[in-house]
């Protein structure tokens, strides 16, 4: 045993608190148990009451309305873009057609020239 | 013991006077391991009521006398500690700067004791609480590990430590004399 542990053993001794320290100790616990407690069983209300309910359903069909009106409009771009790649495809067969008829035309008219058949 | 056992089941079972006297004959242990650590009377006495408003909630889960004390020093260290944590309550005091201890120092000299408590208080937390222990309460390394839930070798170098670094400040004052 040193010096050392004997003068840390009063310098470290305990120490008391002031006179009144038990009292106001009860009276913390008397202000405790005066104090309303939450009924039984509200946990869940408390969380969650009416009103919340139905801010979270009013939220929920906002939601639902808008990803409805949202995929509405995606599907209706894709088929006007369809409906104008079909009217491209089409004028362009129509074209492709009347080059071809053009040039058959020709054809013709040029073996008509080269053997000319009388019609008496 | 059998005055306490008896003050224990009345308390547990709603007498607020026996719950009083508990609390005078442990306010003592509780609020020095606060101070101690602290070295703030208003703070310690605050946590310190804290703890006793602990007790009072979980006064049905103490078994015995002894379990009190020890559910006591437990739930005062730990707090002391948390508080400190939480607050960076660190302490600002370098040991370096502490004022040398009187050459002719005597037994429980009060500048003795003032500047041991300033050195303990530079110590970090855990250390810090653990000489607060060996010291205040003359527990035994394992005593304070159970506390404190730590490894006792952990505990025992922490102390070994920090007597180190106590004695060499107390030596490098007082030179020759042997401490």
């Amino acid at each position: 045993m040193s010096r050392l542990d004997d003068e840390l053993r009063w310098a470290l001794r305990r120490r008391e608190p002031s006179q009144d320290f038990a009292e106001r100790v009860l009276a913390r616990i008397a202000l405790q148990d005066a104090a309303p407690k939450p009924a039984r069983g509200s946990w869940w209300r408390a969380l969650l009451p009416g009103p919340r309910w139905a801010m979270v359903g009013a939220l929920a069909c906002l939601l639902a309305v808008t990803v409805g009106v949202h995929r509405y409009r995606v599907n209706e771009r894709t088929r006007a873009e369809g409906e104008v790649a079909k009217a491209q495809v089409m004028l362009a067969l129509q074209i492709a057609s009347a080059k071809l008829n053009f040039a058959q035309r020709k054809v013709l008219s040029r073996q008509d020239e080269r053997n000319p058949r009388r019609v008496n | 013991m059998q005055q306490s056992d008896e003050l224990l089941v009345r308390a547990a079972n709603g007498d607020q006077g026996a719950f009083g006297d508990l609390v005078r004959m442990h306010q003592g242990m509780v609020f020095g391991l606060a101070y101690n650590f602290l070295r703030d009377r208003a703070l310690a006495e605050e946590l310190s009521q804290e703890v006793f408003l602990q007790l009072y909630r979980h006064l049905s889960q103490i078994e015995s006398p002894a379990h009190l004390v020890f559910w006591l020093r437990r739930v005062a260290s730990h707090r002391s500690i948390d508080y400190t944590r939480r607050n960076k309550r660190e302490s600002h005091i370098n040991v370096d700067e502490l004022p040398e201890l009187a050459a002719d120092f005597r037994e429980t000299d009060p500048m003795m004791s003032e500047t041991l408590r300033r050195i303990v208080a530079t110590l970090p937390e855990k250390p810090r609480m653990i000489v607060t222990l060996r010291y205040q309460e003359d527990l035994e390394p394992a005593e304070i590990a159970a506390l404190l839930r730590m490894p006792v070798n952990t505990v025992k170098s922490h102390l070994r430590r920090s007597l180190q670094i106590l004695r060499e400040k107390v030596t490098r004052s007082l030179g020759e004399v042997e401490v």
